[in-house]
């Protein structure tokens, strides 16, 4: 029986995969990447429609904070900041552009030019000005800001022949300190409360009525129990969850962009069986691609004792990539596994104080654009999924797959 | 070595050495009533560890049995080892079946050693340990000491043997419970004593309980690990270390009351002592009244009497002594006397029989020779009266003034020529050395000298010479020619009371040593036996102003 079920699943993911079949290819480097998702061409989840609802529950894999906001770091911050913030100019699963904040943008020489929309407004109901944006950019991406220049109070001119591309990303989010130094007051048709410890975060409309409110709530350990509850969206990478998932007639699996891969920084590089460490996690993983990087730069320390393989406690992922490893004997024989407090571990990281460590990287982010003092070997690279109850289809895709819940239709 | 030293040094011996041996002993009784003690919790400690091992062992055996019974019974597990599929759920078998067993380690492994489920190390599966399985069971009881390997770092169980069986195959399954810190301090009976692994068996106190070993992680760490039970040695340290600081407070405490005993029965002791020596060196001749009576009966009381009657006969003799004394003084003094006065009428004996002579041969000369000579007699006489008066002034010294010693020679030389046989020679030094001294004295010194001199003359013929010297001191010389003098002669001659003449006192020589001394002059004498004598009396010479003023005034005496 339980094997008619995984059979089960496996054709159900195989079917929800086919329904993104998708041939183009995403923004940005993805050198220690899988292949892109196929996600479809028109980036709508298709489905028979269903009945328009006043809101909408997630169970998140992830706390929503407003911390990290507007620079998604899980799953369900993928999903609940491309609601809530803008950027100048989007783009969809596809990578292609549409307005934003901005709403014309055009060559303009070695650079791009943005017009801002006339009826941009924040949140609190101010109107968005190139001040506004360049005052973000300053806040968060000091690079970005150091490229960008207001051309009058609604016009932007970015130098760069990339600028286009940089726009589009999280950090770019047009955005505004709260004074209760909570959630960043953002310029979308949503904006976002809640995310304490003893309340869940709520994407709601600005405008009432407009939209489905839609609640970001914490579930159990096991995603599975979140399937069986009365969620509308789970959210999660957990492999079991999802093939049990793909049992489930009611829901359709969605599969978000590979967000993260995992580097193994050792002094050597390291001969793996990437399809091996690929069993060896719960979360839905694919083997990384590409060759490893060469250190650029000389450790700081360095370490003494038996061959250690560091991670950030805490982190399940690179526990069980890390025991596979010394499971499996890739590290060679004597060496074990250490899980690091975030502060010794970042130092490891760093400074190169362990004989090797287990790095998480941003799968866009090219192995080569990262200083280390080690080869770095990609390992595994890691997605989450969203799964949707079919009633809420069709739904389009934002950028990285991020279904846009409670969307017009 | 003082008699409290002595005293001192030998109490402390006496106190210390008892206390001593007596410390030496407690410690020893001790040291062995623990030492017996600590062995018999040692066995105790070893029964206590292996009845631990047995249960623990027994407990083992119901885990894995308990375990086995679910794989049995979980159709999928069935299936997915009979048809080598689905190895994820194979994979978590272990891990789900170890917590809900309670153990720490569990693997299941394939009839080649391979790992199929591991809980405690889940993504060790595929890695093959050959040996494990039958190392386990060729173990007594199927139990062992096993390493297993971890994701982090390996740590040490008692593991057990089980095996399930799928088919005609059979799957080994091997669980443990960690021996770690924790279990190894429940292992022991109590607090003070210890369980390691591979620990120092040969301690003092320690038992060793030997199991077999394998190290999962090295196939050539095997053989056999040792549980060894120890105890702390710091409590029988600790009571040994109270017994010596006892001890050697007990022998400080002992050490100091002895001493200051000692040092108290020795101060009673020598204070008798030193009261009698110091009384008894208060004694002399002069004071022989110290008083020695007591009334003590014991050695120090009489030692006490028997000085009493020292002193006693002591102050007796003295008397007898000074009797004796007395009257030799006493012979002395007249014998000085008899020999002054006998130098006093020499001349006027001589004047008379020179007198006699002329008024026998020249009575018409005698008025000349009587005017002569009349200086003679009354210079004689005038001696004999202030002879007559120092002798009652007795020890009173005359009082010293300047004196013509050119004048008091001549004076000496006319008192010497009425001996017919003798010749009398002037030697003076000029002008004429004055000299401070008592006249009377200087008199007698020079009469003493011509006298002897006149006396050494073989029958009385020979020269006498009378000289007088200045330079740094003053001197006179009386020179003869004599029948001199040996050296012991000359001795006995100086100390008195011998004359090589018939009718001799023998005191000159003394008489005139003692009135030089007086006068703070030396006495020097050249002799020999047949070539005469030479007497050398120096004398200090008068320095300054009025030197001229007292040679003129101390003229007077060369009469």
């Amino acid at each position: 029986m339980l094997m008619m079920n995984d059979r089960r699943s496996l054709l159900a993911t195989i079917l929800v995969a086919g329904l993104f079949a998708c041939a183009k290819s995403t923004v940005g480097g993805r050198a220690a990447a899988p292949a892109p998702n196929k996600f479809p061409a028109d980036c709508v989840a298709a489905g028979p429609p269903g009945a328009r609802r006043d809101s909408i529950r997630v169970i998140e894999d992830a706390p929503v904070s407003s911390q990290d906001a507007p620079v998604p770091r899980s799953g369900a911050e993928r999903v609940a900041f491309a609601l809530a913030y803008e950027t100048l100019v989007s783009s969809d699963c596809q990578g292609s552009v549409r307005p934003g904040v901005a709403q014309a943008w055009s060559r303009d020489g070695g650079g791009w030019r943005f017009v801002l929309r006339e009826d941009a407004r924040f949140w609190d109901g101010a109107p968005v000005l190139a001040a506004d944006v360049l005052a973000a950019w300053r806040q968060r991406d000091s690079s970005l800001a150091a490229r960008a220049t207001a051309d009058g109070p609604g016009v932007i001119l970015v130098t760069g022949d990339d600028a286009l591309d940089v726009v589009t990303q999280a950090s770019a989010a047009v955005t505004k300190p709260a004074p209760d130094r909570g959630w960043p007051i953002g310029t979308g048709s949503r904006w976002i409360t809640g995310g304490s410890s003893d309340a869940d975060a709520v994407v709601q409309p600005t405008a009432p009525g407009a939209a489905p409110g839609i609640t970001f709530a914490r579930g159990t350990e096991d995603a599975r129990d979140a399937l069986e509850s009365h969620a509308d969206v789970v959210i999660t990478d957990d492999r079991a969850a999802l093939a049990y998932a793909g049992t489930r007639p009611r829901f359709a699996v969605l599969p978000l962009e590979w967000s993260t891969v995992y580097v193994l920084v050792a002094p050597d590089q390291v001969s793996v069986d990437r399809k091996d460490l690929v069993a060896a996690v719960r979360v839905d993983a694919a083997p990384a691609e590409g060759p490893a990087c060469g250190p650029n730069m000389s450790r700081a320390a360095r370490p003494s004792g038996p061959r250690r393989v560091a991670y950030r406690q805490g982190d399940p992922t690179a526990e069980a990539v890390a025991a596979r490893l010394i499971g499996s004997g890739a590290v060679g024989r004597g060496a074990f596994a250490v899980a690091l407090r975030t502060a010794d571990w970042t130092r490891a990281v760093e400074q190169g104080t362990e004989w090797a460590v287990l790095v998480p990287r941003p799968a866009h982010a090219a192995c080569s654009a990262t200083s280390t003092w080690g080869w770095a070997t990609p390992l595994i690279a890691v997605r989450s999924s969203v799964v949707v109850d079919r009633s809420l289809l069709p739904l389009r895709l934002g950028p990285g797959g991020a279904p846009r819940l409670g969307d017009p239709r | 070595m003082t008699f409290r030293a002595r005293l001192a040094s030998a109490f402390l011996p006496a106190v210390l050495i008892p206390l001593v041996v007596f410390g030496w002993g407690v410690r020893r009784a001790v040291g062995t009533r623990l030492g017996a003690l600590f062995e018999r919790r040692a066995d105790a400690a070893l029964v206590h560890l292996r009845a631990r091992v047995a249960g623990a062992s027994a407990d083992l055996a119901r885990r894995l049995a308990a375990v086995r019974r679910a794989a049995a019974g979980d159709l999928r597990l069935r299936a997915a080892l009979a048809g080598d599929s689905d190895a994820g759920y194979v994979r978590d078998f272990a891990g789900t079946a170890m917590r809900v067993s309670g153990l720490a380690s569990l693997q299941l492994l394939a009839p080649d050693g391979a790992v199929l489920s591991s809980g405690h190390f889940r993504n060790s599966y595929g890695w093959v340990e050959p040996r494990l399985a039958s190392h386990l069971r060729a173990a007594p009881d199927s139990i062992a000491l096993i390493r297993v390997r971890s994701a982090e770092m390996p740590f040490v169980t008692l593991a057990r043997l089980d095996s399930l069986r799928v088919g005609d195959r059979s799957y080994a399954l091997i669980g443990g419970i960690g021996v770690d810190s924790e279990w190894l301090a429940r292992s022991a009976p109590d607090q003070d004593v210890t369980v390691t692994i591979d620990g120092d068996s040969t301690a003092a106190g320690a038992r060793a309980l030997t199991l077999p070993f394998l190290a999962s992680e090295d196939a050539d760490a095997t053989g056999r690990a040792t549980l060894v039970v120890g105890q702390s040695l710091a409590p029988q340290e600790a009571i040994e270390r109270s017994v010596d600081r006892w001890m050697v407070l007990g022998l400080l405490t002992a050490a100091l009351t002895g001493l200051a005993l000692a040092l108290w029965l020795a101060g009673r002791l020598s204070r008798p002592l030193a009261d009698l020596t110091a009384r008894a060196a208060s004694l002399d001749l002069e004071r022989l009244d110290t008083a020695f009576e007591t009334d003590r009966q014991d050695e120090v009381g009489r030692l006490s009497k028997v000085l009493g009657v020292m002193t006693t006969r002591l102050r007796e003799g003295a008397e007898v002594a000074r009797r004796a004394e007395r009257r030799a003084a006493l012979g002395d003094l007249a014998r000085q006397v008899n020999h002054d006065i006998r130098n006093g009428l020499t001349p006027i004996r001589n004047v008379f029989r020179h007198w006699r002579d002329v008024a026998g041969a020249q009575p018409t000369e005698l008025a000349t020779v009587f005017a002569e000579r009349q200086g003679t007699v009354e210079s004689s006489i005038a001696y004999l009266d202030a002879l007559a008066s120092e002798y009652a002034r007795l020890a009173v010294p005359a009082p010293a003034e300047p004196c013509d010693l050119n004048a008091a020679l001549q004076g000496a030389a006319t008192r010497l020529s009425g001996d017919d046989g003798v010749t009398v020679r002037l030697d003076l030094a000029e002008p004429a050395p004055l000299v401070r001294a008592d006249p009377l004295a200087l008199r007698r010194v020079i009469d003493n000298l011509a006298a002897n001199a006149r006396e050494s003359l073989v029958d009385g013929h020979g020269t006498v010479t009378l000289r007088s010297e200045r330079g740094e001191r003053v001197c006179l010389q009386v020179i003869d020619t004599g029948v001199g003098m040996s050296p012991a002669e000359l001795e006995r001659a100086l100390a008195g009371f011998h004359s090589t003449k018939p009718r001799g006192s023998g005191l000159g020589l003394t008489i005139v040593r003692r009135l030089v001394g007086d006068a703070g002059g030396a006495l020097r004498v050249d002799t020999a036996p047949g070539r005469g004598s030479s007497f050398t009396v120096e004398f200090p010479g008068l320095e300054g102003p009025g030197h001229a003023e007292t040679r003129e005034k101390g003229g007077g005496d060369g009469r």
